[in-house]
C-alpha cells in the first residue's frame, strides 16, 4: 500500500504536468496551423521570411501520424549521412534520384509525392521515403535526375566540398546552429524528423515545432562592435 | 511505432556535446580562426563568398549565386532576389559550375603541325591568327575572312567582333549561331512591329490565366519558367495550359490539354484561329482599327536550297476584305485533315484567345523559329494577339523564348549579324553614319551591303569564297545542318579555321589554330536574356593557364593587325569601357541601356532603361517611355501601327514519301545543353543521359519489329546514323515521326538534317526532313 501511495504521490503531479503540456502543445499547434494557412497565400520575395517561419510552425507534427510500417520480418534500409552527401554534387545541391522511376515522360509531383510528401515505408524499396522540404515545386525532374550509368564522358577535376560538421554550438550544450541555407529547406522536420531521417541529424525533440526559436543560421563571422 | 531505441536521448546528447565539442566550441569563440559553423562547408580559415551571375546556359537567364572559396566555385544557389527565377534553378544550373572543371579543359593555345595540334605560347598563336587574317585579306580581299560567333558571346565579345569586322577591316562577314536559333523570331518582330524583342516580360506569367505553348517543350527546355506556370496553376483555379505540339512530352502531361498537329501545319492552325475570331465576332475591332494595318507579302518563296539563293520580301497594303476572303480557306472544317487537329479543338483554341475574361500568353521557341516559314509563323501568332487586342498589357503577351544566354543581349542587340550594326542595319546610311562617328572610322569603310548569313557563309567556305574563319564559343561541326558538306568544306586545302573554345570539340578537330578561352565568370561580362534583361557578372575566378576572354583575344588580334587606335582599352577596365562606348548606340528611349554601375548592383536591368526606370511593357503610353499618348503606340513602324500579315500555309521542301517514310525532328533534353560540350562534362548530367537515341512511336516500333533499346539505323538523303531505339521513355513522337536529341558528338544527327531555311530569316529548319528507319 505504502509503495502504491508513494507512486500515486509522485505520479499525480506528473499526470497533471502531462495534461497541461498536452493542452499547451495542442493549442500551439492549432494556432500555428491557422497562422500558417493564413500566410501561405503571400508569394512575394519580401515575405519569404515570414512564410518560412509559418511553414516551420505549420509542419510541426507531420510525423506524429505516421501509419505505414514495414512488416515484421523486413529490415528497412537506414540512411547515413555519408550516403546523403554522396548523392549531392556539393552540400546543398539537389540530390540525384537513387532508385528506378516509373515514368520518364510524366515525372511530375503527382507520382513523386505519393512517397515523398509525407514519407513512410515503401515496401518496393524496403525503405522509408525521405520527405521533400518543398512539395509545392511539382516539376521534380527539373532538378532531380536518376543516374543510368557510372562512367563519365571525360574525367572531371571537380572536388566535392566537405560537408558541414554537425552539432556546432556556441556553448557546451547550447542549441546547435543551422549549418545550411534555409532556402527551399524551410521545413526542418522533413529531414530532421521521422523514420527516414538520418540518425546523426535527427532531432531528439520533434514535438518542439518552432525550430528557429532556438536554432539559427549564422550570417556573419564578424563580431558586433559599437558603431 | 517508435524509434527511441536508435535515437540518442537529449541527456546523452548534452553529455556528448559537453565532452566532445569543447574544443570546437573554444575555436568558435575566435572568429576567423576556425569558426566552422559560419561557412557552409566548414573548411577553416577561408571564407565562402556568394556572388551573383546569370546562368551560363539557356536564354531564360536565371540569377545564380555562386559560392566561391579558395579560388574555386564550389556551390550554386538560385538567387532569391532575381525576378527571373526567384531562387529556383534547374538541374543544369545547379551543376553548371562543374562544367569549369573538366580535366581536358583547353589551357594552352594549339596550332596544327603535320596534321596534329601542338601547344604553342598564346602570344605566338595570336600572332599567327593576325598574320593569317592580314595575308588572306591581301591576297583574296576583305570578304575572304569571316568571324562566326555565338549567342553565348558576352556583350563585350560581340561588340568587339563587330567593331573589328565592320569598323576596322570593313567587311560584313560577321555572323553568329543565333542565326540557327533566333533569326525567325527577329524577322517576325521586325516585320510586324518594326523593332526586335518582346513587348512583354516574364512578369506576364503572374497576370495571365491562359498559356498556349506552340511547339515548345517548355518543361524540359525552359523549366524554370514552366515551373512559374505550374505554380500559378496551383494557386489559381481558372488557369489553363494548352500544349500544342507534334510530340507528346513532359509538357503535354503537365498541361490541361495536349493537342497534336502535323509538322508545318502550325501556319494553318494560326490562320484557322484568326478565321474563328472573326467568324465568332471576338475581334477587338476598336484596337484593330486604331492600332493595326493589314499587309501581305510574296508567296511561294522557296527554301534556300539552291547554291546562290536570293530572296527579298516586299510588303504590300492589304484590305480587311481581302484578308477575310483569304482566311476562308482556313475554316476549321477545311483544315482538319491537313493539320490533324479537329475542328472542335481549333474552335477551342480560338475561344481561349477570344474570351474577354482571359489574359493569354503564347510561348514558342525552336518549333516556330527553326521552320522554313519561320518568319511567317511568327507573324501569324502576332496576328492572333492583335486581332484579340491581347498584347502589350500585363498578362497579354505573345512571348518568344530564346535558347542561349545572350542571343538577345549580344547577337540581336549588339547586332553581330551580316546585315546589322550595334544600332540599325548596314543598309541604312543613318546607321552607318552613327557607327562611323562612335567608332571614329571613315564612313566609307562600313560596307552598305550584307554578305553571308550563316548557311551561306559555310557554303562560301566550302566554295573558297571565304578562306579564313574564326569561330568563337560555338560548335558548328555538331550543329550545322547537312553537316558533312560543311565539314568537308572547312577541311579543304587553303582554308584556315581558328577556334576559340574551352574544351576539345568536333569543331576544334577541324581547326588550324585553337585558342583557349576564359569561361563564364572567369572573365567579366554581360548577358542579355529573353525579356530584355541585361545581367552583369564579375570576374570571380582566374582562367586556367593561358586561357583569356574571347573579347581580349579579339582585341589582341586587332592590335596586331594595326588597329590599336580603335581598341585602346586597358586590361583592368576594358569591359566597363566597352560598355560605355556600346551604350552610345542605344541613346534613345526606345532602347536606352542601364549604366554600368546600375548593372553591377542589380540582378539584371530591363531596357529601355529611362530616367532610372526599367520598361516592363513596350508600345503602351502608360508603361513605355518611348510611346506617345496614354494608349497603344506601335512606334517601330512609320504608321505607328502593328502589321497584320496575310501569310498562307506552304508545305516544307522535304516530306515523308515511300522511300523515306518518317519525319525526323531534332531537339534537346533537360539534362543537356546544345552540343553538349559543357553539360556532358558535368558528371550528374552525363550519368543521367549518357548518349543520344531515337524516339519512335510504339505502333511504328511494333510494325518494324523494334524493341526498346535495340539498335536501329536512320537514313536520310544526306547521311545515316545508328542509334538505340527509345520507346515510351522521355517522350513519344506521333506515329510516322521520330525524334533525336542533338547533344551527342558521337551521334551526329545533323549528318541527316536538311539545310533548307526560311527565305526571310535565313534560319534552317532542324525539325523536318524525311528519313527511313531500318532495324539492324
Amino acid at each position: 500500500m505504502n509503495s502504491d501511495k508513494s507512486q500515486f504521490r509522485t505520479g499525480l503531479p506528473f499526470i497533471i504536468i502531462c495534461v497541461i503540456l498536452f493542452v499547451a502543445v495542442a493549442f500551439i499547434l492549432g494556432e500555428a496551423l491557422r497562422y500558417g494557412l493564413k500566410n501561405q497565400t503571400s508569394d512575394s520575395v519580401e515575405h519569404t521570411f515570414k512564410k518560412s517561419e509559418s511553414i516551420i510552425l505549420a509542419e510541426g507534427g507531420s510525423f506524429l501520424s505516421q501509419t505505414n510500417a514495414p512488416s515484421k520480418n523486413s529490415q528497412p534500409n537506414s540512411r547515413h549521412l555519408d550516403q546523403f552527401y554522396h548523392r549531392r554534387a556539393y552540400p546543398g545541391a539537389p540530390p540525384i534520384v537513387p532508385h528506378p522511376v516509373d515514368s520518364d515522360m510524366n515525372p511530375f509531383a503527382s507520382k513523386c509525392l505519393t512517397c515523398h510528401q509525407h514519407g513512410g515505408y515503401v515496401p518496393k524499396f524496403n525503405a522509408y521515403a525521405p520527405v521533400t522540404p518543398h512539395p509545392q515545386l511539382v516539376n521534380c525532374r527539373q532538378c532531380h535526375v536518376p543516374q543510368v550509368q557510372d562512367e563519365l564522358f571525360k574525367i572531371s577535376m571537380w572536388q566535392k566540398p566537405k560537408p558541414p560538421s554537425i552539432h556546432q554550438s556556441a556553448l557546451p550544450g547550447s542549441p546547435p546552429y543551422i549549418p545550411h541555407s534555409l532556402h527551399m529547406r524551410e521545413k526542418c522536420l522533413s529531414c530532421h524528423s521521422g523514420p527516414s531521417a538520418i540518425q546523426s541529424i535527427k532531432t531528439t525533440h520533434p514535438e518542439r515545432v518552432n525550430c528557429r526559436q532556438c536554432h539559427m543560421v549564422l550570417q556573419t563571422t564578424e563580431q558586433w562592435e559599437r558603431p | 511505432m517508435s524509434d527511441s531505441n536508435i535515437t540518442i536521448t537529449r541527456r546523452d546528447f548534452l553529455k556528448k556535446m559537453a565532452t566532445t565539442s569543447a574544443a570546437a566550441t573554444a575555436y568558435s569563440l575566435f572568429p576567423g580562426i576556425a569558426f566552422s559553423g559560419l561557412d557552409a562547408f566548414n573548411s577553416g580559415t577561408s571564407k565562402l563568398a556568394w556572388k551573383k551571375t546569370p546562368c551560363r546556359f539557356c536564354g531564360v537567364g536565371c540569377g545564380l549565386l555562386v559560392g566561391i572559396q579558395k579560388g574555386k566555385a564550389i556551390a550554386v544557389k538560385g538567387d532569391p532576389s532575381s525576378p527571373v527565377n526567384r531562387g529556383l534553378c534547374c538541374v543544369k544550373g545547379y551543376h553548371s559550375i562543374q562544367a569549369l572543371y573538366g580535366k581536358d579543359r583547353l589551357k594552352k593555345a594549339l596550332i596544327r603541325k603535320n596534321g596534329k595540334l601542338v601547344e604553342v605560347p598564346i602570344q605566338k598563336a595570336l600572332d599567327i591568327v593576325a598574320q593569317k587574317m592580314k595575308s588572306t585579306i591581301e591576297s583574296h580581299g576583305k570578304d575572304s575572312v569571316s568571324i562566326y560567333g555565338s549567342g553565348q558571346w558576352t556583350i563585350p565579345d560581340g561588340y568587339v567582333a563587330s567593331k573589328l569586322m565592320k569598323g576596322a577591316i570593313g567587311s560584313n562577314n560577321l555572323e553568329a549561331n543565333a542565326r540557327l536559333c533566333m533569326a525567325s523570331a527577329v524577322t517576325g518582330f521586325i516585320t510586324t512591329f518594326g523593332l526586335d524583342e518582346p513587348m512583354g516580360c516574364y512578369e506576364d506569367i503572374d497576370h495571365a490565366n491562359t498559356f498556349v505553348l506552340w511547339g515548345n517543350n517548355m518543361a524540359e527546355n525552359h523549366p524554370v519558367l514552366f515551373s512559374r506556370l505550374l505554380e500559378r496553376k496551383q494557386k489559381q483555379k481558372d488557369i489553363v495550359i494548352v500544349d500544342l505540339a507534334t510530340r507528346t512530352t513532359r509538357t503535354s502531361f503537365a498541361s490541361d490539354r495536349s493537342i497534336l498537329f502535323n509538322p508545318q501545319t502550325d501556319l494553318a492552325i494560326a490562320n484557322a484561329i484568326c478565321y474563328e475570331l472573326i467568324r465568332t465576332e471576338r475581334v477587338n475591332w476598336d484596337f484593330v482599327n486604331k492600332h493595326c494595318s493589314f499587309k501581305k507579302g510574296k508567296t511561294n518563296i522557296g527554301y534556300g536550297l539552291e547554291e546562290h539563293f536570293k530572296f527579298k520580301d516586299k510588303a504590300q497594303d492589304n484590305s480587311l476584305k481581302e484578308y477575310k476572303h483569304f482566311l476562308k480557306d482556313y475554316a476549321p472544317e477545311k483544315v482538319e485533315a491537313l493539320t490533324g487537329v479537329s475542328a472542335k479543338d481549333l474552335r477551342f483554341l480560338a475561344s481561349l484567345y477570344g474570351d474577354a475574361n482571359r489574359k493569354v500568353m503564347s510561348f514558342w521557341c525552336m518549333g516556330f523559329n527553326q521552320h522554313t516559314r519561320g518568319t511567317w509563323i511568327n507573324n501569324l501568332i502576332y496576328n492572333i494577339h492583335l486581332l484579340a487586342g491581347k498584347i502589350s498589357t500585363p498578362g497579354n503577351s505573345p512571348f518568344s523564348l530564346t535558347g542561349q544566354p545572350s542571343a538577345c543581349g549580344t547577337v540581336r542587340e549588339v547586332g553581330t549579324l551580316t546585315h546589322k550594326l550595334p544600332h540599325g542595319v548596314v543598309m541604312s546610311k543613318k546607321a552607318r553614319k552613327l557607327a562611323a562617328k562612335i567608332w571614329n572610322v571613315p564612313l566609307k569603310r562600313i560596307p552598305p551591303k550584307p554578305t553571308h548569313h550563316t548557311v551561306s557563309m559555310f557554303r562560301a567556305l566550302d566554295r573558297g569564297d571565304i578562306r579564313f574563319m574564326w569561330i568563337q564559343v560555338t560548335n558548328p561541326m555538331v550543329t550545322m545542318p547537312k553537316l558533312s558538306r560543311y565539314r568537308d568544306g572547312a577541311l579543304k586545302k587553303d582554308r584556315f579555321v581558328v577556334v576559340s573554345d574551352v574544351y576539345p570539340t568536333p569543331t576544334t578537330d577541324i581547326a588550324d589554330v585553337v585558342l583557349p578561352s576564359a569561361m563564364w565568370f572567369e572573365q567579366e561580362g554581360m548577358f542579355g536574356n529573353s525579356e530584355r534583361r541585361t545581367q552583369h557578372f564579375e570576374r570571380l575566378l582566374e582562367p586556367p593557364e593561358d586561357a583569356m576572354s574571347d573579347t581580349w583575344q579579339l582585341i589582341e588580334v586587332a592590335r596586331k593587325m594595326g588597329f590599336k587606335k580603335l581598341f585602346p582599352w586597358g586590361k583592368e577596365t576594358y569591359i566597363q569601357d566597352i560598355w560605355n562606348e556600346y551604350r552610345k548606340f542605344h541613346d534613345s528611349p526606345k532602347h536606352a541601356m542601364a549604366p554600368y554601375e546600375e548593372l553591377k548592383k542589380k540582378p539584371g536591368v530591363m531596357w529601355p532603361f529611362v530616367k532610372g526606370k526599367e520598361t516592363k511593357w513596350r508600345y503602351h503610353g502608360k508603361t513605355d517611355p518611348a510611346a506617345q499618348g496614354d494608349t497603344f503606340d506601335f512606334y517601330g513602324k512609320p504608321d505607328h501601327r502593328a502589321w497584320i500579315w496575310q501569310r498562307p500555309y506552304e508545305p516544307p521542301p522535304e516530306m515523308p514519301d515511300q522511300k523515306y517514310p518518317f519525319w525526323l525532328n531534332t531537339g534537346r533534353v533537360i539534362e543537356h545543353w546544345h552540343s553538349g560540350s559543357m553539360t556532358r562534362r558535368i558528371p550528374v548530367l552525363h550519368k543521367a543521359v549518357p548518349h543520344s537515341y531515337v524516339e519512335l512511336h510504339p505502333q511504328d516500333a511494333k510494325k518494324l519489329g523494334i524493341q526498346h533499346g535495340e539498335q536501329v539505323r536512320l537514313v536520310s538523303r544526306r547521311g545515316s546514323l545508328e542509334l538505340s531505339a527509345s520507346i515510351n521513355q522521355r517522350a513519344r513522337p506521333a506515329p510516322g515521326q521520330v525524334f533525336v536529341p542533338f547533344f551527342d558528338e558521337g551521334k551526329l544527327i545533323n549528318e541527316l538534317t536538311l539545310d533548307a531555311y526560311c527565305p526571310i530569316s535565313k534560319q534552317p529548319d532542324y525539325k523536318k526532313c524525311a528519313v527511313r528507319v531500318e532495324k539492324i
